[in-house]
């Protein structure tokens, strides 16, 4: 299933017109990993993201039963609910104490299902330190292109910027990136 | 570093994946959610407390809450910082019921401003409480059955997450350098609140034994409030080795050997059941015999032979080495060895669940399909 698909439109046409659970379902199954994925490089710890990550599936389903336009993309919509989900969340918890980036890291990182060899295990986590460094506008174009794969047009839907902003904001976040993984 | 490199190396990110536990676990959670609210329901007064919230709220917020994402975040902060309106809007909410959701958010923002990892775990434990008495509610209202076993499987599925999401925290405290003056009292509490929760499921299962889907989900909410309490005891004891607490060798025996005691109770229950399922077996050869061999054995029963035989005996062999370990003062393999049998009779309690249906179930004899469910 990929961008639109038939198969993703008939799913959502049982979704809205059956209240079909199985059919949504069958959404999550396929949009759940990288949802949580996105969410987890904008949080500071795995409970954040698993909660985020359900929170944006119910929206969802909200949305997708009681919106009264047309679902074009639900992949847009998904990666939009997920980043307006994390705003509130941040908005809800200002003040609250949080543990330092060291910490959340290493709690992050023992927790993990993380496939592959153990030295890519150790360029994941080097590459992840970086990302943290970054600007969150940043972090955000990167995860987006690189590791998510959309394209610039869909980057700039999720994001609500033009293709052309986008464009920049790439460029000037690997140059960020690689300033600092050339630390 | 060369761009193509970087890029190499974020592309190696999408290795990153969720818990596969924890996603198919909300799967669930998300599907009985679904299903609660698509099924019909009769009116709930707490739809209208939904557009007096909603009048009652500062013009400032309508902007924000006239889009449909941030709606619950948004009411739920305001319903949780007014107070009485708040609590009293989305508290006695049950699953399906519009206001629920909030109920839920509004507790997540509690656990989100408590501080420390134990207190977290007490909070999620003393949530999965509430859910024990929705599902106490829910079975008691005049509803469709359809809505009430829809409910009572999204109030279990929440339970079984709370209960997961404290052995988290748990994990996070063993593992926390700080030291927490009240630190062994919310432990022990977390241990006997599961407990009570864990049997008070029982309970339930009990009278709604009928329906396997049911049993199933509550199945899942006793084991995850099993090893709540099982890794409550798991971090006194490293807590008490580290010398973070301070508790005196008899009362750590006394907490393990509870924990041995219950598990052994536990295992007698589960070898009750399968003594159950094959007298019936053994009943229904019986009737074979004398009426020509016509009858047919009900779904399944046949197999407990296989998956079970053994279950129950390894369980019991590892809680005996659990309590020579403790005799010996190994505290840390004696928990260890606990947790092992736990694992074990749950297994073998699911086999039990998904057979005792069908081997309950009548069986005629004469040529005439057993009625096996």
């Amino acid at each position: 299933m990929h961008k639109s698909s038939l198969k993703e439109k008939y799913l959502i046409f049982k979704v809205r017109q059956n209240k079909d659970a199985d059919a949504y379902g069958q959404l999550y199954d396929y949009y759940v990993d990288r949802i949580f994925r996105f969410i987890l490089f904008k949080v500071s710890s795995i409970e954040e993201a698993e909660d985020l990550t359900s929170e944006v599936f119910l929206k969802t389903w909200e949305y997708v039963n009681n919106g009264a336009g047309k679902i074009k993309n639900l992949n847009a919509l998904l990666y939009k609910v997920a980043r307006n989900a994390v705003i509130d969340h941040y908005r809800a918890k200002s003040g609250d104490a949080v543990a330092t980036d060291e910490e959340q890291m290493e709690l992050i990182q023992d927790k993990r299902d993380l496939e592959g060899e153990a030295n890519a295990k150790i360029e994941i986590l080097n590459i992840e330190k970086h990302l943290k460094k970054l600007k969150d506008v940043y972090r955000e174009i990167i995860i987006l292109k690189y590791i998510e794969e959309f394209s610039i047009g869909e980057i700039a839907e999720i994001v609500d910027k033009s293709k052309g902003n986008v464009r920049v904001l790439l460029h000037r976040a690997l140059q960020a990136l690689r300033e600092i993984a050339g630390e | 570093m060369p761009a193509e490199n970087i890029i190499k190396q974020l592309q190696s990110l999408k290795e990153i994946k969720p818990n596969k536990d924890w996603v198919n676990s909300e799967r669930e959670l998300l599907l009985s959610q679904i299903a609660v609210q698509s099924s019909p329901k009769p009116q709930s007064f707490l739809v209208n407390s939904w557009f007096m919230a909603k009048s009652l709220m500062p013009g400032g917020m309508m902007k924000f809450v006239a889009k449909p994402i941030g709606v619950l975040t948004v009411l739920a902060a305001f319903l949780f910082s007014t107070g009485a309106l708040g609590v009293n809007a989305s508290k006695g909410s049950l699953p399906g019921d519009f206001l629920y959701p909030v109920k839920l958010k509004t507790e997540q923002v509690k656990v989100g401003l408590t501080a420390g990892s134990e207190k977290k775990a007490e909070m999620h434990v003393q949530f999965a409480g509430e859910r024990v008495k929705e599902i106490e509610k829910v079975s008691r209202q005049a509803t469709t059955p359809d809505h009430k076993k829809a409910q009572i499987q999204a109030a279990a599925a929440v339970l079984t997450q709370e209960m997961q999401k404290a052995q988290e925290h748990l994990e996070v405290a063993k593992n926390d350098k700080q030291k927490s003056g009240d630190l062994i009292q919310v432990i022990k509490s977390v241990d006997e609140k599961t407990d009570e929760i864990s049997a008070q499921i029982v309970q339930k299962q009990t009278e709604l034994k009928a329906d396997r889907e049911i049993n199933r989900t509550l199945q899942k909410a006793v084991d995850a409030a099993d090893n709540t309490g099982v890794k409550a005891v798991e971090v006194i004891v490293d807590k008490n080795q580290k010398g973070d607490i301070q508790l005196s060798e008899n009362e750590l025996v006394g907490i393990i050997e509870k924990k041995i005691e219950k598990t052994s109770e536990q295992i007698n229950q589960v070898n009750q059941a399968a003594g159950v399922i094959n007298a019936n077996a053994a009943a229904v050869q019986g009737g074979a015999a004398g009426s020509g061999g016509n009858a047919s054995q009900p779904a399944g029963a046949g197999s407990l032979a296989s998956d079970f035989k053994d279950k129950p005996a390894e369980a019991k062999q590892i809680l005996s080495e659990a309590q020579v370990m403790l005799d010996q003062g190994d505290l840390t393999s004696a928990i260890e060895k606990v947790k092992q049998s736990v694992e074990i009779t749950q297994e073998a309690q699911q086999t039990v669940n998904e057979i005792t249906p069908a081997a309950a179930a009548p069986v005629q004899t004469n040529g005439t399909a057993g009625s096996g469910s």
